[in-house]
């Protein structure tokens, strides 16, 4: 009785979704969340509908997988516009002209009412390096700290860039479908604490659309970091019915952007560009495009990833991240060579950024013996 | 039996005031995004029951037990809290002669819990949210105590019914403007929301709860509401002269202007933009604390003619 009370209401919340996003699949998926009854989420844990929105690359199948297993049960994917990964049973597919909003409702209806089955793991359910009983403490490597207990090497102190505070420096994935990231994006990034101490592509973001210039999406992506979620819900309606060619109050919505602080919080001097032009003078010339209806171009050269990254916090790495445009940022990309240049020391610029060699691939990011607890958020 | 009263009384703020702060957020968000998802009456309860009927994922070598006992810690600490605040001349749960010290004692071991929530889940964001939670958490702590104890000085007690006594001719937001701006400061801190959220920021898709779902979910998000009516009704008590009113009874009045407080801070959170990290400790330790020095010293003077 009380559960049956508990789905009946469940199924009237809006469909907890997590966006994968591929080539071509932002403006469509935007258009979707904003539907009523579809509320994208910030993090898999939330979500109950994987959503793959666009193509995606193949090598990219394994994260897709392994964001499916981090999803909780009863869970679901719809591949929209999307060729679905082999040995998915019965995919749910939509055509690009589909009615993804329909499937994504009635799917979540079915989860909630428990009428379809929870979709089970993709990957197996152990440690992605054998390292138990490996070495003479059985702690997977040699000598007193050199162990990968869980294939991961311990975190060791290292000089700090920032305050002295020597603190342990870590290695870790992030992205590619990672939302505060542009999609498709893939980093390898050593942090000590909140701190980037280098940054190594593994993927540059996918081609999108024209939405992506459009001033009022690239603001509301940065409004977002700044933990104003509504405005950047509101932001992103604006952008997208902008591209739709319906009236938008842009004076209005700039108006509530300034008021409610942003360009006072994006902190001054972030990733400077050519001369001086740092992450809030780029934000305020968005607003200005913005008001005269303009798309989004980026005059200045950019630095490799890395170079831009260092020595930012979390958040300014990101907001620095998201002051760039597409083609400034592939660009960054490009000149960032591959993961093998996090080392200290060799960053020669290189190319084949988009290949990710072999046996390191899943360290940070694979199963655990338990649970799928995944470190490397959002993989 | 005004003890048994009084406790009646705090869970009752504490259940009406949580379901009324999801409301009026439901209801801000809405207008700042200007998209309706339904009622804003229904809404917050669709959404938890959604969130009820999710698996409760575990992490890969969590710390079990400080993951189950952060969310108790934050709904206990939130009840605790009130526990010294009047709610009428007779009716207080503990008739504590030292109340503010105890309201100190609440807001310094939130900070070991909300770092515990982010530690528990063995996790890079939470971890992070944790620790910046502490970065932020522990000088704002500091500015509530000078705040705290200028409120404290025109009563010549610590204890929050003299606090609330002394403050029948005028209230102490007149008495000390700067009072109230700077501790609401402490109620978005403790409270995890907007230009204060350093530790379920949007940055780490949600910080100390990135890793969380189901159930454990809901309990936390619930005690950080909790936490919310507790901190509004003290601001309410220690600033806008707790029960006092006419005709109205006690209970009333400082259910009425709590909820004031309580509005103002989720108006706050959803039009003020949160700075980075190392700014926001920056300006708090060098321009925020400096100004709750003024204020003390200014609430003493006032105090002493």
């Amino acid at each position: 009785m009380a559960v049956t009370l508990l789905r009946r209401l469940a199924a009237r919340a809006p469909a907890p979704v997590y966006p994968v996003i591929g080539e071509g699949g932002l403006e469509p998926a935007m258009r979707l969340g904003l539907a009523e009854d579809v509320g994208f989420v910030a993090s898999v844990r939330q979500a109950a509908i994987l959503l793959i929105c666009g193509r995606i690359d193949n090598h990219h199948r394994e994260a897709v997988d392994r964001l499916h297993d981090q999803l909780p049960h009863p869970r679901a994917t719809i591949w929209w516009d999307a060729e679905p990964s082999p040995g998915w049973e019965a995919p749910l597919a939509v055509a690009a002209s589909g009615d993804a909003r329909a499937t994504v409702v009635d799917i979540w209806q079915a989860l909630v009412r428990e009428e379809t089955d929870s979709e089970s793991d993709r990957l197996p359910d152990k440690p992605p390096h054998e390292w138990r009983g490996v070495g003479p403490n059985g702690q997977g490597g040699k000598g007193m700290m050199g162990g990968t207990p869980y294939g991961r090497p311990m975190a060791m102190s290292d000089e700090d860039i920032r305050d002295g505070l020597k603190l342990d420096r870590y290695e870790a994935g992030f992205g590619p479908f990672l939302p505060v990231l542009p999609p498709g994006l893939e980093f390898k990034l050593v942090l000590q604490g909140d701190l980037v101490q280098h940054a190594a592509v593994v993927h540059p973001p996918y081609r999108q659309g024209p939405l992506v210039t459009e001033p009022l999406y690239m603001l509301s992506r940065i409004v977002r970091l700044l933990d104003l979620t509504a405005l950047a819900d509101r932001l992103l309606a604006g952008a997208v019915a902008r591209r739709a060619g319906e009236t938008v109050d842009t004076p209005a919505l700039l108006k509530t952007v300034r008021r409610a602080g942003a360009l006072v919080a994006i902190p001054p001097g972030l990733a400077v560009l050519g001369d001086g032009n740092d992450t809030r003078q780029r934000v305020e010339a968005w607003m200005a495009a913005a008001e005269e209806g303009r798309h989004v171009q980026a005059k200045h050269e950019v630095p490799p990833i890395g170079e831009l990254l260092a020595g930012l916090e979390w958040q300014e790495a990101l907001l620095a991240l998201n002051s760039l445009t597409p083609d400034q940022l592939t660009r960054a990309c490009e000149k960032t060579g591959s993961e093998a240049d996090a080392d200290r020391g060799a960053a020669p610029p290189q190319q084949g950024h988009s290949e990710q060699p072999q046996g390191q691939s899943d360290r940070h990011r694979g199963h655990g013996d338990r649970g799928p607890g995944d470190r490397g958020h959002g993989a | 039996m005004t003890m048994f009263a009084t406790l009646l009384l705090i869970y009752l703020f504490l259940a009406v005031g949580a379901y009324g702060a999801a409301v009026l957020d439901e209801a801000m968000v809405g207008w700042q995004s200007g998209m309706r998802r339904g009622s804003v009456w229904s809404a917050p309860l669709y959404r938890a029951a959604a969130m009820l009927s999710r698996q409760s994922v575990e992490t890969e070598k969590p710390d079990a037990m400080n993951a189950w006992l952060a969310p108790v810690w934050y709904l206990a600490l939130a009840a605790i809290g009130l526990t010294v605040v009047p709610f009428g001349e007779a009716l207080v749960a503990y008739d504590l002669s030292t109340g503010l010290v105890a309201w100190g004692a609440v807001e310094s071991l939130m900070v070991v819990v909300i770092f515990l929530h982010g530690w528990s889940p063995n996790s890079p964001f939470p971890l992070i949210g944790a620790y910046r939670y502490v970065a932020i958490g522990l000088p704002i702590m500091l500015l509530s105590m000078f705040v705290l104890i200028a409120a404290a000085l025109p009563a010549q007690s610590l204890d929050v019914r003299e606090v609330v006594a002394s403050q029948r001719d005028i209230w102490n937001v007149i008495r000390q403007p700067l009072g109230l701006p700077l501790f609401l400061f402490l109620g978005l801190s403790l409270t995890l929301r907007g230009p204060l959220d350093y530790g379920d920021s949007a940055d780490l898709a949600g910080g100390t709860s990135a890793e969380e779902s189901g159930a454990a979910r809901a309990l936390w998000q619930l005690a950080r509401l909790v936490m919310l009516v507790s901190f509004s009704t003290m601001a309410a008590t220690v600033f806008l002269g707790g029960y006092l009113g006419p005709v109205l009874p006690g209970p009333v009045w400082l259910g009425i202007k709590s909820a004031a407080v309580l509005a103002l801070l989720v108006l706050l959170t959803h039009i003020l933009a949160r700075t980075s990290t190392p700014r926001m400790m920056g300006a708090i330790w060098k321009l925020f604390l400096p100004i709750a020095f003024v204020a003390l010293l200014q609430a003493g003077l006032v105090a002493l003619t």
